[in-house]
């Protein structure tokens, strides 16, 4: 017969689709190589054996105990990103506050100057601006206990 | 109770909907876990951690096909990367040639330890035994074994038609050697 020939092209095919074709058309047609094969009638002994000692087996405790591992794992790690996200806002709050203070010092906007020290003379300027742009204050005190020099500059990034 | 209702309140958080699927597919997911490794201890966890994984991923699984099939890909899957770590980690041992100073190494082999399987069953690949379950003792379809083991018809019948060939060429030697 040409059992041998398939056998041989059997082995040396490297592709699954082809052996496929081997098996259907000749492996399991032909008398001669049927006998190649052992019958699931010989296995089932072994996987009936598999199915008696699994039924023995109860999975769910060991499952409902990892679920609640990983929940605890997940909202633990939310809660820990939660304080990481409220610690980043809380500083860029502080740096944010801190610059606007800052800058407010700096124009002068709101604040009270003493001319020459009297408390009886103060001068509030509330906002400087040079060509419909906020611009910064400079207070210079004179010689002259009646002048009060006020210097306005552009803004740098302006 | 309908599988897709048994999904839902899975979805909703209830763990006893869960358990019901867990008692139902158990048996199962054992089965095949143990095809892949031959122990029944690698098994049990094999088969905890895909209902983890399962239970996890449940919000992705599509409710048109079967929770049976998915979570049965899930355990191939699972096992075989536990076999493919173990690989791994022993050929890492053995370049570094410490094989010889613990033989506890040796059982990493997965065909040790097992009194269910007959040897001839453990010597065929992890492959070839799940598709060999899957078929004769589950009742599969050629194709969805292919499904669940992630490759295509002519695949799996090549697997199964040499592992049935190994299988009978070892009992044969064997039945040979006791005459």
């Amino acid at each position: 017969m040409m059992c041998w020939l398939f056998k041989f092209f059997y082995r040396i095919v490297p592709f699954n689709f082809i052996k496929a074709i081997i098996i259907n058309k000749h492996f399991a047609q032909c008398p001669n190589c049927g006998e190649v094969k052992i019958s699931d009638e010989q296995i089932k002994d072994d996987l009936k054996k598999l199915e008696n000692s699994v039924k023995q087996t109860d999975l769910w405790p060991g499952v409902e105990r990892g679920i609640r591992i990983r929940k605890k794992v997940k909202k633990n790690r939310a809660g820990s990103f939660l304080w990481r996200y409220a610690a980043v806002a809380g500083l860029l709050l502080v740096l944010v506050f801190s610059f606007n203070l800052l800058n407010r010092k700096n124009n002068f906007i709101g604040e009270k100057v003493k001319i020459n020290g009297k408390k009886s003379e103060e001068v509030v300027v509330k906002f400087i601006e040079i060509d419909g742009k906020e611009a910064r204050g400079f207070f210079y005190n004179s010689d002259n206990r009646d002048r009060l020099i006020v210097w306005a500059q552009k803004n740098k990034e302006d | 109770m309908d599988e897709k209702k048994i999904v839902q309140l899975c979805l909703k958080g209830k763990n006893e909907a869960y358990e019901m699927l867990v008692k139902k597919y158990q048996s199962n997911v054992l089965s095949i876990a143990y095809a892949i490794t031959s122990n029944m201890e690698d098994a049990r966890d094999i088969a905890q951690e895909s209902f983890i994984k399962a239970y996890k991923k449940l919000d992705g699984f599509s409710q048109e096909s079967s929770f049976k099939n998915w979570i049965l890909s899930i355990t191939y899957n699972t096992g075989i990367d536990l076999l493919r770590k173990r690989k791994t980690i022993l050929n890492f041992i053995k370049k570094s040639k410490k094989e010889d100073m613990d033989p506890q190494y040796e059982k990493y082999n997965t065909v040790e330890g097992s009194e269910i399987f007959s040897p001839a069953l453990k010597k065929l690949k992890p492959r070839e035994r799940a598709a060999l379950l899957l078929q004769i003792d589950l009742n599969y379809k050629t194709k969805e074994i292919g499904k669940i083991l992630n490759c295509n018809e002519s695949t799996v019948r090549v697997h199964i038609f040499n592992a049935k060939k190994k299988l009978k060429k070892i009992l044969s030697v064997t039945e040979r050697s006791i005459k």
